[in-house]
């Protein structure tokens, strides 16, 4: 019984993120809903990862693209390697 | 204490966009932005023999970054021949003076110290997002920043959709506990 109830709770809380970034359906979200009204846990849960989808979106956070990262890793790779090889 | 040691095999992964963030704000421009980052590790490299492992890596790799955006200026200032943008630098440790935070604070709409916050938020989620498990951070970042399709990412790093929401949903966990202990709560 213990388990099934986690399982519910987990489940939600996957909506919950789907739902931070519009991905989760019409009926999953009512049904997260109404699983709220109830449970205070992913209550809190869901109030978290609202306050966090709008800090990053507020803080306009960016990041440099993978492909532009593993450019740069291979820059400095070969600069190590340079330096080792120079030595 | 300990002596800090520096691992160049993993800055990009641990430090790029923290200082990526750092960069952004100051010089308003994601190529330049990257370009000095590049520049700073380039830099860092050369510099590793003078390291003497009294300062964290990052606190070192940063005060190379804030001398790289400072150099910057100087180049496009020369450049221009005192061009109309007129950016001052104090004379200290490179703090913007409050007039070009001015400017900046008109386009958006916003006041300085809306500013101010946003980009301080910003960079603790980076100190957040750097602690979370690499792979868990690599995903929230090309999922949530990055913007991406699920099904991209699924074909990129070779996973099923549902265990990219198991690792969301752990990164986000994580996320917001560590936002909570460090920013919400001040």
């Amino acid at each position: 019984m213990k388990n099934s109830f986690l399982s519910i709770c987990e489940k939600n809380c996957y909506i919950c993120d789907q739902s931070q970034y519009q991905e989760a359906s019409f009926t999953d979200k009512v049904k997260l809903n109404i699983h709220l009204l109830f449970c205070k846990s992913c209550k809190e849960y869901s109030r978290k990862n609202t306050a966090l989808t709008q800090a990053i979106k507020k803080s306009k956070v960016k990041c440099i693209c993978n492909k532009e990262k593993q450019k740069l890793q291979s820059l400095i790779d070969t600069e190590i390697q340079n330096a080792g090889s120079s030595k | 204490m300990p002596l800090n040691e520096l691992h160049p095999e993993q800055w990009v992964q641990n430090h790029a966009d923290y200082l990526y963030n750092y960069t952004i704000v100051r010089v308003n421009d994601e190529e330049i932005a990257q370009d000095i980052v590049q520049d700073t590790f380039l830099a860092a490299l050369k510099a590793i023999p003078n390291f003497k492992g009294e300062a964290a890596e990052r606190t070192w790799l940063f005060s190379i970054l804030k001398r790289k955006i400072i150099d910057h200026y100087r180049k496009i200032n020369s450049n221009k021949a005192k061009a109309e943008v007129r950016m001052q630098l104090s004379t200290d440790d490179g703090e913007e003076s409050s007039n070009w935070i001015d400017e900046r604070a008109e386009e958006d709409g916003l006041n300085a110290d809306e500013i101010m916050e946003n980009e301080e938020l910003g960079l603790a989620i980076q100190s957040c997002l750097s602690k979370l498990p690499k792979k868990q951070a690599q995903v929230f970042t090309m999922k949530t920043i990055e913007g991406l399709d699920t099904e991209t990412i699924c074909n990129e790093l070779n996973m099923t959709s549902s265990n990219l929401w198991v690792i969301i949903h752990r990164a986000r966990k994580g996320l917001a506990d560590c936002l909570q202990e460090n920013w919400f709560k001040n």
